[in-house]
């Protein structure tokens, strides 16, 4: 690596003397010296000055000077730096001053600083499709997971909260499912470190409440500066062979020049579940008991040896119920969040420490909570003359996450008998259902993680064109898992013995990325060359340890007190990554910009002979309001850019070592000798995938930009995907690592509208609105008939096909549901592979508006979706288990024309997995609403505070859905399929105080 | 010009040894937590780990998810809980998604393929010994052996799996059962010439040359081949290792002269043992009338191997062959596959079945002396002698690796003993159905009738 280095300084090098000659020889005449600054006198280095209308230009240097020679005798100079409002000043009479030129900050959001991978550039110059979340955006949602907050602000990014509860996940799709059955999770990139969005201990999997523990929970959302999501090929190339799914670049707070400033931000509020599912009421659900007992010809008993045992319609209360999910999930949950930092600095030094505590208690019963503190520091240095400079920054995350019920008995309580007595007539724990949420819930999970993210960036700068820079980033995340099941929490008929798991994970991982940049100044382009390389390496360690037979409950979370040792599982997991990649920019006069990228990957999740990959991609931009021929003919147009990308990325999110044939620990012992079992079926061939992604933007904007609207259509091809290609068990595993010999292609179009509508000293008023339309298909699949998903996929339809029985109708006159056999079969038998639908939404978006008055802002924004999906219906009516509101539409009398079967005792298997069981999920949430109020002049300054912001924030207020359908919540989804609870509603108040 | 002639030549040069030590930038070791294969068959400590490991399952993952659900799914036991896949079994209708069924599927089928690997490994070996190679391939075998003599008994034709290619066994095609009979006597006449007479290690529970003969007799029964059937039962019980037969308080412990073969446990309590036997409150699984109506009056086997509780006004009669439901180290207990009882029922009714009466009775005797009970005193014509040796499985193998079920089946009452007791029973539930993550990825895979 070090002679790749060196070959690039060379290399590149070379480039630069031969410029640096060509320049060398131009005559000095008329020559004006300045320095350009912001407008506190910071320099600007890198600001373009030129003469207008002619063909001089020059960029300042590192200290913000500039020397333009060549000069007219008269005219006028521009002066333009991105992020800052272009300058126009005469030529001054007198050559011998400095002239000093303060440029202003811009306020347009199309000059504002946009974070690309390995630089930046700003939206207006852009050539890929990138969505930022800014921090202010982030601030004002009162969230613990920061990917929630990315909710519905950008297009053609799908955000799902897989689980309300701390911890939880948060799904994130960007442009659609490429892949079956494989990580769809985009490159997350913290300060310039890739940081795994896997859960930590994933190889040894413990199963909880709030579904696998996110890494992002270690992740304070107020330390973040912007989120950018990099989408289109021309965006991501430059990740290369890590880019398929989408990049999100976090960039973390930094300080800035000038007076010290502390800033200290209290907040407190509570939070209560977003809904609740629709279960049917005691009178409902006994009614369709007696219902099924009477259908069957039946009498219920109350003698539990008979087969027509139902205690809830022979012993328990008819008259006195629970509402089991009010009664699980009913709790207030309170949270408290404090930050505070303090940042500053000088000209060659700056700096930003902070601090944060976050606690929260949960909606459920028994005893849960989270926690969480951490720090964060950032510090950037540039010498004297500089040529050199140096940033550290990091954030050291610590939390603790207190759950019940890691046995996941929550879907079986929340639809206990509503008549179901939690104890028994002389005040114990009644067991009579199998479960109980009394002692359910004196099970305890409780993860311990401790996150420590941190980069050092070191830059040289040759010349004035060139800069050497590199980075080192190490990320090192630790989760310490304990779950304890007393014997309280058990079903004392079946294996009341306690015992407790331990695990301990850790994943660290280190990134050295040394990179050269060039940037060259002609006439009326710019050139900007960057290569670079990337080393990582990461290690993920695990320790699982299964202990029973405690002397005592109370000594559940000392390992060394356990009785026996059940089993010992460890993982182990080493990653390795090697690339160079490069990138082109040349811009001609802002008008014509074309970049391209090229990455050379090498990946040790690949056998020998298919470890290295190549990746590029070509994007453009044509600034055609620039034009001037469009200037007079449509001049309420204020910006108008075609762009377009087209290249190829790939994806390595697979397991480490599959190519490898071993055998592990099976943690089991026989004759008291250790066992080994075969891990996987390994493969050797498996290479990588391909992505081509095509993308064609239109970007306008009105009236001085007070309307900007981005239209995207995107179409990407993922050929060869990397899956975990499922395979019947008699071939020993359900998986295996695969390229899946299928073209899915994902298309759709994207719409970004944001208008100033009102703008006045006072008073403002701006909208943001968002709309994505995906469509996914899949285009091809080689000898699909002959393969493992010959069933479940179809030529032309949705990878993400929804299939099942087909309910051909309920037999009037005898209640009972018929399904439609296999199409063209002569069989009988119920077909299950019927499409039945997708679960790719049809739509979705989001809807803000921003209104200020004075020293008030409000915040209003929702999110929507239009989606189909699973519902929640496990069994068809009749069984002693309660179930959503949906059941009364079943059939009850002769003559009942409805599709949902009689009650019976016996249950319609088929019923679950039927076309009836899918409905409309759609919906439209009040993600946001926050009020403040900021007051910078008065009393406050006079107490030395120059900012002091009071504050109100809702998260998740209000829902609009089909509140009868089958779900504990639309966005969550269906709890029956994956354990999920639903987002939070969440309100706090808060007080932030700068001085 | 001169220059980008340089340049070209560095770069050529550079990319050369870049790309030479990129390649070992990536390189990373086999993982601490594994042995690669050939690793592992390289030694003989390793192999063993990995021979042990096959007979691991079966007691830990495959019979628990299987002989308590049969034993439900025929008349032996009911189940209170309100586990639906559970309730599936009790009701004999179990559905294609059903888990416990897709595990046992699953379980019996990683078994076979680690005995696949197995055998292929063990071939390709370099340095084992030949005898240990000799040894453990014929382990192998047996259990291959026993695992698809469940699986036909279970599901009818199954796809049948004897090496570990992904790309051949992903779409394999049922096989006729017969087929599978023919392999399954290859495989136990293998084990039977090729494993020595003594048990490795410590307990009865590694196979030997009398286990394979003793599944061999009970193949040969089911194939109705009743003169092999006959010999095989008959070596095993003349070999005298596993006679006389315990009494039926010991017929179950660690020690048992009466085990064939056995798999081990490691804290002496069975895997199902949590399940099986209630330590406070109702049993989640009891007999029924059926059952307990089977045993005549006297029965020590009603007595010492089924619990009786009483619960408020309500009386369960639950398992009780296996008494340890947690650690115990005082009187171990390993799950019994191969036991002397059923082999001597085995050679009577191989015996009745060739008019040999008085021999079928002889070995009748034997367990109903054991059981506390007098002399068969019925009729001795054949018809009176099998009904009364297949009485006599009922009452002795109950709630054994659901016996009663393939009982029932082989001799072709299951659909009238069953029909008259559960209104749930279709003539289709004879064969439980091909889990549907089967059918589901393997387009070649056909269901089973009625479902």
């Amino acid at each position: 690596m070090k002679k790749t280095i060196l070959f690039i300084v060379l290399a590149t090098l070379c480039l630069n003397f031969k410029a640096l000659a060509q320049l060398n020889t131009t005559p000095n005449v008329r020559q004006v010296q300045g320095k350009v600054t912001d407008e506190q006198g910071n320099p600007l280095p890198g600001a373009t000055i030129k003469i207008k209308n002619g063909t001089v230009a020059t960029s300042t240097d590192k200290e913000g000077k500039f020397v333009l020679s060549n000069l007219p005798l008269k005219g006028a100079l521009t002066v333009s730096f991105v992020g800052f409002q272009t300058l126009e000043t005469s030529i001054p009479i007198n050559y011998s001053n400095e002239m000093i030129i303060r440029l202003k900050a811009d306020a347009n959001s199309l000059n504002e600083v946009q974070v690309i991978g390995y630089g930046t550039t700003t939206k207006r110059l852009n050539t890929g499709s990138i969505s930022t979340i800014s921090s202010a955006d982030i601030e004002k949602q009162p969230v613990t997971n920061v990917l929630s907050a990315i909710s519905g602000r950008a297009s053609g990014v799908f955000v799902q909260q897989a689980n309300g509860l701390p911890g939880g996940g948060v799904n994130i799709q960007i442009r659609g499912k490429g892949s079956i059955l494989a990580g769809t999770n985009p490159l997350y990139v913290i300060d310039g470190v890739p940081f795994s969005s896997t859960p930590v201990t994933y190889d040894l999997s413990t199963s909880s409440l709030n579904g696998a523990v996110s890494p992002f929970n270690s992740i304070n959302p107020d330390d973040i500066e912007s989120i950018s999501i990099l989408k289109d090929v021309d965006a991501t190339a430059i990740y290369g062979s890590r880019g398929s799914n989408g990049v999100v670049l976090i960039t973390t707070k930094q300080g800035k020049a000038g007076k010290t400033k502390v800033d200290l931000n209290l907040s407190r509020g509570f939070n209560t579940i977003a809904s609740y599912p629709s279960v049917l009421n005691l009178q409902q659900y006994l009614q369709l008991r007696r219902e099924a007992f009477k259908n069957d010809g039946l009498t219920p008993s109350s003698d539990p040896t008979s087969s027509s045992y139902a205690p809830d319609l022979t012993i328990w209360s008819q008259t006195e119920s629970t509402n089991f999910p009010k009664y699980l999930l009913g709790s207030t949950g309170h949270v408290t969040n404090f930050q505070g930092s303090v940042s500053g600095g000088d000209k060659n030094t700056t700096f930003s420490i902070g601090g944060n505590y976050h606690s929260e208690t949960t909606v459920l019963i028994g005893d849960s909570y989270y926690q969480r503190g951490g720090l964060r520091y950032s510090l950037q240095h540039h010498s004297l003359n500089n040529k050199f400079s140096i940033s550290l920054s990091g954030t050291y995350t610590l939390d603790n996450n207190r759950l019940i019920d890691p046995a996941l008995s929550f879907q079986g309580d929340l639809f206990l008998p509503p008549n179901f007595p939690l104890r028994t007539p002389v005040g114990d724990i009644n067991w009579a259902s199998g479960i109980n949420p009394l002692g359910d819930s004196k099970a305890q999970s409780i993860v311990k993680t401790n996150n420590f993210v941190t980069n050092l960036v070191l830059k040289y700068n040759i010349s004035s064109d060139l800069t050497f820079s590199s980075s080192v980033g190490y990320n090192k995340i630790n989760i310490d898992q304990t779950q304890t099941f007393p014997k309280s929490s058990q079903n004392p008929a079946y294996s009341p013995i306690n015992s407790a798991i331990f695990n301990n994970s850790s994943n660290q991982s280190i990134i050295v990325e040394p990179q050269l940049n060039y940037k060259k100044q002609f006439k009326n382009s710019t050139l900007n060359l960057l290569t670079g390389g990337t080393f990582q390496s990461s290690l993920n360690q695990g320790l699982l340890i299964n202990v029973s037979n405690f002397s005592n409950d109370a000594l559940l979370n000392n390992i060394s007190s356990a009785g026996s040792i059940d089993g010992i599982n460890n993982s182990y997991l080493q990653y390795k990554y090697v690339s160079v990649f490069g990138r082109a920019n040349y811009n001609i006069n802002d008008k014509y910009i074309v970049n391209a990228s090229i990455r050379r990957d090498g990946s040790s999740r690949f056998g020998p002979g298919n470890q290295f990959g190549t990746f590029g991609a070509v994007g453009a931009a044509w600034l055609f309001s620039k034009e001037n021929w469009f200037k007079n003919m449509l001049p309420f147009i204020s910006y108008g850019k075609l762009r377009g990308s087209y290249g190829i990325v790939g994806n390595d999110q697979i397991p480490d070592y599959q190519y490898l044939s071993t055998y592990s620990n099976s943690g089991q012992y026989y004759q008291d000798i250790a066992g080994l079992q075969p891990s996987r079926i390994s493969n050797a061939d498996f290479h990588w995938e391909v992505n081509k992604k095509l993308e064609a933007a239109i970007e306008l904007g009105f009236f001085t930009d007070r309307i900007l609207l981005t239209v995207n259509r995107y179409q990407s091809r993922s050929s060869n995907q990397l899956v975990s290609y499922a395979i019947p068990t008699i071939t020993g595993f359900k998986s295996y690592q695969a390229n899946l010999p299928a073209v899915v292609q994902n298309t759709g179009w994207e719409f970004e509208l944001n208008t100033k509508n009102i703008q006045e000293k006072d008073f403002s008023w701006t909208t943001t609105f968002n709309i994505t339309v995906p469509k996914n298909k899949l285009v091809s699949f080689q000898n699909l008939a002959g393969s493992s998903y010959a069933n479940t996929l179809v030529i032309g339809e949705d990878i993400t096909r929804v299939y099942g029985y087909r309910l051909t109708s309920v037999d009037p006159s005898t209640g009972n549901a018929t399904y439609a056999p296999q199409p063209g079969s002569t069989s009988t038998s119920p077909y299950f592979y019927n499409t039945i639908g997708k679960t790719t939404p049809d739509f979705y978006g989001g809807f803000g508006n921003t209104f200020t008055y004075k020293h008030w802002q409000l915040d209003i924004f929702g999110q929507f979706v239009k989606q189909m999906a699973r519902g929640d219906i496990l069994y068809s009516p009749g069984i002693a288990t309660n179930s959503y509101q949906y059941l009364l539409n079943r059939w009850q009398k002769p003559g009942d024309i409805t599709n949902v079967p009689k009650a019976s005792t016996n249950i319609d298997y088929n019923f679950a997995g039927s076309s009836v069981n899918y409905f409309d999920a759609s919906y439209f949430r009040l993600k946001n609403v926050a009020l403040s109020y900021t007051l910078t002049k008065g009393w406050a300054s006079s107490l030395g505070i120059d900012q002091l912001k009071i504050y109100g924030q809702g998260q998740n207020l209000y829902t609009l859905w089909h509140k009868n359908n089958p779900f504990l919540d639309p966005e969550s989804g269906a709890f029956g399929y994956s354990a999920n609870l639903p987002p939070m509603r969440s309100i706090v108040l808060g007080v932030q105080i700068t001085f | 010009m001169k220059s980008k002639f340089h340049m070209q030549l560095i770069l050529l040069l550079t990319s050369t040894i870049v790309l030479h030590s990129c390649k070992k930038m990536i390189e990373i070791p086999s993982p601490q937590n594994q042995l690669t294969t050939d690793e592992v068959f390289a030694d003989s400590t390793t192999a063993t780990s990995a021979m042990v490991n096959v007979y691991v399952q079966f007691n830990t993952s495959i019979n628990s998810n299987y002989n308590k659900f049969l034993s439900c799914y025929s008349d032996e036991l009911s189940y209170g809980g309100i586990t639906q896949d559970n309730i599936q079994y009790k009701n004999s209708a179990v559905a294609p998604a059903n888990t416990a069924n897709l595990n046992f599927w699953q379980k019996s089928y990683f078994a076979i393929y680690s005995c696949n690997d197995l055998i292929e490994q063990l071939q390709k070996s370099p340095n084992l010994p030949a005898l240990t190679i000799r040894q453990f391939t014929n382990e192998a075998k047996f259990l291959r052996a026993f695992s698809y003599f469940y699986l036909i008994n279970t599901y009818g034709s199954v796809p049948l799996t004897l090496q570990t290619s992904v790309s051949a066994n992903a779409s394999a095609v049922q096989t006729d059962s017969a087929i599978v009979y023919k392999q399954i006597i290859q495989d136990l006449k293998d084990a039977q010439n090729g494993l020595p007479v003594n048990y490795i290690g410590t307990g009865r529970v590694r196979s030997n040359k009398y286990a394979a003969t003793a599944l061999l007799s009970r193949v040969y029964l089911w194939q109705m081949d009743w003169v092999n059937a006959e010999a095989s039962a008959s070596a095993v019980i003349g070999s005298g290792l596993y006679s006389p037969l315990p009494k039926t308080t010991d017929a179950f412990l660690a020690n048992s002269l009466e085990t064939i073969f056995s798999f081990w446990t490691q804290y002496g309590y069975i895997a199902d043992g949590t399940n099986l036997i209630p330590s406070s409150g109702a049993p989640q699984y009891f007999y029924t009338t059926t059952q307990l109506n089977a045993f005549e009056p006297g029965d020590l086997r009603l007595s010492n191997w089924i619990s009786k509780k009483t619960i408020g006004i309500n009386t369960f009669y639950s398992p009780y062959k296996y008494h340890n439901r947690s650690t115990n180290t005082a009187s171990p207990e390993y799950l019994i596959a191969l036991r002397a009882g059923e082999q001597y029922l085995i050679r009577a009714e191989a015996r009745a079945q060739q008019d040999n009466y008085n021999g079928a009775i002889a070995d009748l005797n034997v367990l109903r002396k054991r059981a506390g009970l007098g002399d068969y005193s019925g009729s001795t014509d054949k018809k009176s002698v099998l009904t009364a040796i297949l009485h006599e499985r009922q009452v002795e193998l109950f709630t054994e690796w659901g016996n009663r079920f393939l009982d029932l089946k082989r001799n072709g009452a299951l659909n009238i003993v069953m029909g008259g007791i559960k209104p749930t029973w279709k003539s289709t539930a004879i064969l439980l159905p091909v889990p549907q993550y089967e059918i589901s990825t393997n387009p070649n895979l056909k269901q089973n009738p009625g479902y």
